[in-house]
């Protein structure tokens, strides 16, 4: 078990395969293997408890699928094997698991990337910014601005000068 | 109190590196009008490491046509030759000569950033040639190249492709040189996918290819071969032939997948299963052989090569079994008698039965036959 402290003191106790989700908190423990407490110091324990949500569920469908290709490996007549096609389910499950995961405002979401960004989970992050794409992805100019509160900050002459600049990007 | 204006502008505080990574999911279209939001945003676009070019649907008519390749100079004049990670291009429309040229020179360009995916769709005819680079470039792991008939004007003058592990080819013909070419090429080629491709070759000679999908291939030669495929592991294979066969015609497969893990067999068409039904006497044991998927079946011969992959295969789990619409006689008695059982124990099986008047009585058949085949079953499914 590893303790791991966010950055308003709450402290979560977690299997070490689970924290080892994160690349920084692995290189830690490889550099030094007694340690047992890590503060976070970017993380509160608010988004914290989300991301190992997240850390959580994808070591339990890893070490199942591991266990299940091991079975079929081992267990030659597969009496007691898990069915190749729970292995195939499992994915397509996680992925959904993933999308329901991912549904959440917009506050959380900017804490998630920088939380995966900061804990360095990569699994975490492409899901993150991609969630992030899919809300650009269709929208006016006017509707990100709308949507992530994006001042305009140009002047009339700055904005016309820009779009003279690319023609191409505006046709 | 309209809480919009005090509401924040998070994103924009973001890191450059964590918004460059969220620009590289748009298309190139969409990543470069977020440089008018702001300030801050102005410049984030021409840092992505990802060019794609998704011209599939708006590019029919001269206007649209000219208007898009004004944007894809422009683009590349603006990044110009900073690193690429991946470089993608669809593309639909009917190219003069000219914009032919500025198409394979933008294509060039890219190739120049040395991406290392590069997915090039080309759906129409007549088409860009594709330049001599693309198919000598050291960095691309993974390439995907569509075209509507030929991906090339004429045979490529050099394959060197270094780096590649997975390779698809779609609506192209291939030749024996074009393989052999692109198996030499490629010296660490993992994975070849060849979708809707008339197939005129007579081999595929590699010890180092570990997947090959073959989609909706048409065989126009006479003798195919499954040559040294000892690395393979995960073979999909889906095949027709577009000629009428004759009794001298070949097809060398089942000898030639000795490791393979899973397999997916559908033959479209009725020659193709009369060529497997004679290659029969040349299976190997395929030991490691976990997951079988076999169609398209139809007549009480194919059962020949049920039979065979389950004698031949003593580890298999899972098995698939696929039956067309033209379902004759499925031959109750011709396995029912034997006392013995080709195979020991399934963990799972798959009836697929299109749906037809008789589809319950085709299930039924099955299963009974089956039981005859197989000692125990763990689970049966019907869809």
């Amino acid at each position: 078990m590893i303790t791991l402290t966010s950055s308003d003191g709450v402290q979560f106790d977690v299997r070490e395969a689970v924290a080892k989700e994160s690349q920084i908190i692995r290189d830690m423990i490889q550099d030094d293997c007694v340690i047992t407490n890590i503060p976070l110091a970017n993380v509160n324990h608010k988004i914290l408890s989300i991301v190992l949500e997240y850390c959580q569920m994808h070591v339990d469908k890893t070490e199942m699928e591991v266990n299940a290709s091991k079975h079929q490996t081992t267990t030659g007549e597969g009496s007691s094997s898990v069915p190749v096609a729970l292995k195939v389910s499992s994915n397509k499950n996680l992925n959904d698991w993933d999308k329901e995961f991912i549904n959440v405002d917009l506050d959380t979401l900017y804490d998630l990337i920088l939380a995966a960004n900061y804990l360095n989970i990569s699994g975490l992050l492409n899901l993150t910014t991609q969630a992030a794409a899919d809300i650009i992805k269709g929208k006016t100019t006017e509707e990100i601005r709308a949507t992530f509160n994006i001042k305009n900050d140009f002047t009339p002459e700055e904005e016309a000068a820009i779009r003279k600049e690319n023609p191409w990007a505006f046709e | 109190m309209d809480g919009r204006d005090l509401a924040i502008d998070r994103i924009s505080d973001m890191p450059n590196p964590l918004l460059t990574q969220i620009l590289s999911l748009l298309t190139t279209e969409e990543a470069v009008r977020t440089c008018i939001l702001s300030k801050r945003w102005t410049d984030l676009w021409t840092s992505t490491d990802t060019l794609d070019f998704d011209f599939g649907s708006c590019t029919f008519g001269f206007e649209r046509r000219n208007r898009s390749l004004r944007f894809i100079q422009g683009v590349l004049n603006r990044r110009g030759f900073s690193p690429l990670d991946k470089f993608k291009l669809r593309w639909q429309s009917h190219l003069n000569r000219s914009d032919r040229g500025i198409v394979e020179e933008c294509i060039s360009h890219a190739v120049a950033c040395m991406p290392r995916l590069i997915y090039i769709h080309n759906n129409r005819d007549p088409i860009f040639k594709l330049p001599d680079s693309i198919l000598n470039c050291g960095s691309v792991k993974e390439m995907s190249l569509l075209a509507k008939y030929s991906l090339f004007e004429s045979q490529p003058k050099s394959i060197n492709l270094p780096s590649l592990k997975k390779l698809e080819i779609g609506h192209t013909s291939i030749d024996d040189d074009l393989i052999e070419m692109f198996l030499l090429g490629c010296p660490v080629l993992e994975e070849l996918a060849l979708t809707c491709c008339p197939l005129m070759f007579e081999e595929i000679n590699s010890n180092v290819l570990k997947k090959l999908t073959i989609e909706r291939g048409c065989l126009e030669t006479t003798s195919f071969t499954l040559k040294n495929a000892s690395s393979l592991v995960t073979a999909d294979l889906d095949i027709s032939i577009s000629y009428y066969t004759y009794y001298e015609d070949e097809l060398n497969l089942l000898g030639g997948l000795p490791n393979v893990t899973s397999l997916r067999l559908n033959a479209t068409s009725r020659d193709v299963l009369r060529l497997l039904n004679k290659d029969i006497p040349n299976c190997l044991i395929l030991n490691n052989l976990k997951s079988l998927e076999l169609g398209v079946l139809e007549t009480r011969y194919d059962w020949d090569l049920v039979v065979c992959f389950l004698q031949h295969s003593p580890n298999l789990k899972k098995l698939v079994l696929n039956f067309g619409h033209r379902v004759t006689s499925l031959g109750k008695k011709h396995y029912r008698e034997k006392n013995s059982f080709p195979h020991e124990f399934l963990e799972i099986m798959e009836i697929r039965v299109l749906e037809t008047r008789v589809k319950k009585e085709i299930e039924e058949t099955v299963v009974e036959i089956m039981g005859a085949l197989v000692k125990t079953i763990g689970k049966i499914v019907t869809l």
